[in-house]
């Protein structure tokens, strides 16, 4: 399982690299140009709910892919300082299992729908 | 046996001392948008912590993280998919050095403008 996982992740750290720099550029035209504004709640609601697209796929595509690399980048560092193939496999299965949780507690938390601008409550 | 501190070692090491702290910020930043998405209360409750001077500082150390990792990041692409001779890897991780030090003053400055402007 090392082996191929080794071989094929080589060229997604590279792919997501490349991706995530095309995301940057377009994450800095949404918010410095198009619907630039001041960041209030408001504005928040109303892009999040009117351009789903552009705000909430936007998000969760960095989301998939940042945590991918990232992730990916912490174990090519850890593994430099690995001791036995039952270390480099435990740390594999601990990765994975860390970026499944991240990932679904960051996507559940953008695609929820979004209180209201009006409404109370609502706790960090 | 030591390292030698030329200009190869310090577009590695500072290639991963930017992934780690891009990743530190990722933790971060999923946590804080939870805040921020929670409602109008927890919106304002995040800005307060967001809006101390302390944390817009640490936002153009993010610049600059997210401007070399990428930027450098680059260069490796360069290399690892097209036939350039290693003889180029010096001058093109300059030529790197340039662009994310124009690029960290311009935007850097623009921010530091900002946040003393207040």
């Amino acid at each position: 399982m090392a082996g191929k996982f080794t071989k094929t992740n080589w060229w997604i750290q590279r792919l997501s690299g490349l991706l995530l720099f095309i995301l940057l550029l377009w994450h800095f035209f949404l918010m410095h140009f198009a619907n630039a504004g001041e960041l209030t709640y408001e504005w928040v609601y109303k892009n999040f709910n009117d351009y789903y697209i552009f705000y909430r796929v936007e998000v969760i595509l960095f989301l998939i892919l940042a945590l991918y690399h990232g992730l990916g980048g912490i174990r090519m560092v850890v593994m430099d300082f690995s001791i036995s193939k039952g270390f480099e496999r435990a740390i594999f299965w601990v990765f994975l299992f860390a970026g499944a949780v991240l990932f679904l507690w960051g996507t559940i938390t953008i695609l929820g729908p979004l209180p209201s601008p009006n409404s109370f409550g609502g706790a960090i | 046996m030591r390292y030698r501190w030329k200009p190869g070692m310090w577009a590695h090491v500072m290639h991963r001392l930017s992934g780690l702290a891009l990743s530190l910020y990722l933790l971060i930043h999923v946590i804080v948008t939870r805040g921020l998405i929670s409602g109008p209360d927890g919106f304002e409750k995040s800005m307060k912590i967001l809006e101390n001077p302390a944390f817009r500082l640490l936002e153009i150390g993010l610049l600059g993280v997210v401007v070399y990792h990428a930027l450098n990041g680059m260069r490796i692409l360069i290399f690892d998919f097209f036939d350039v001779p290693s003889a180029y890897q010096k001058p093109i991780w300059y030529g790197v050095m340039t662009i994310f030090i124009t690029l960290f003053i311009a935007g850097g400055g623009v921010m530091l403008l900002h946040i003393v402007g207040e």
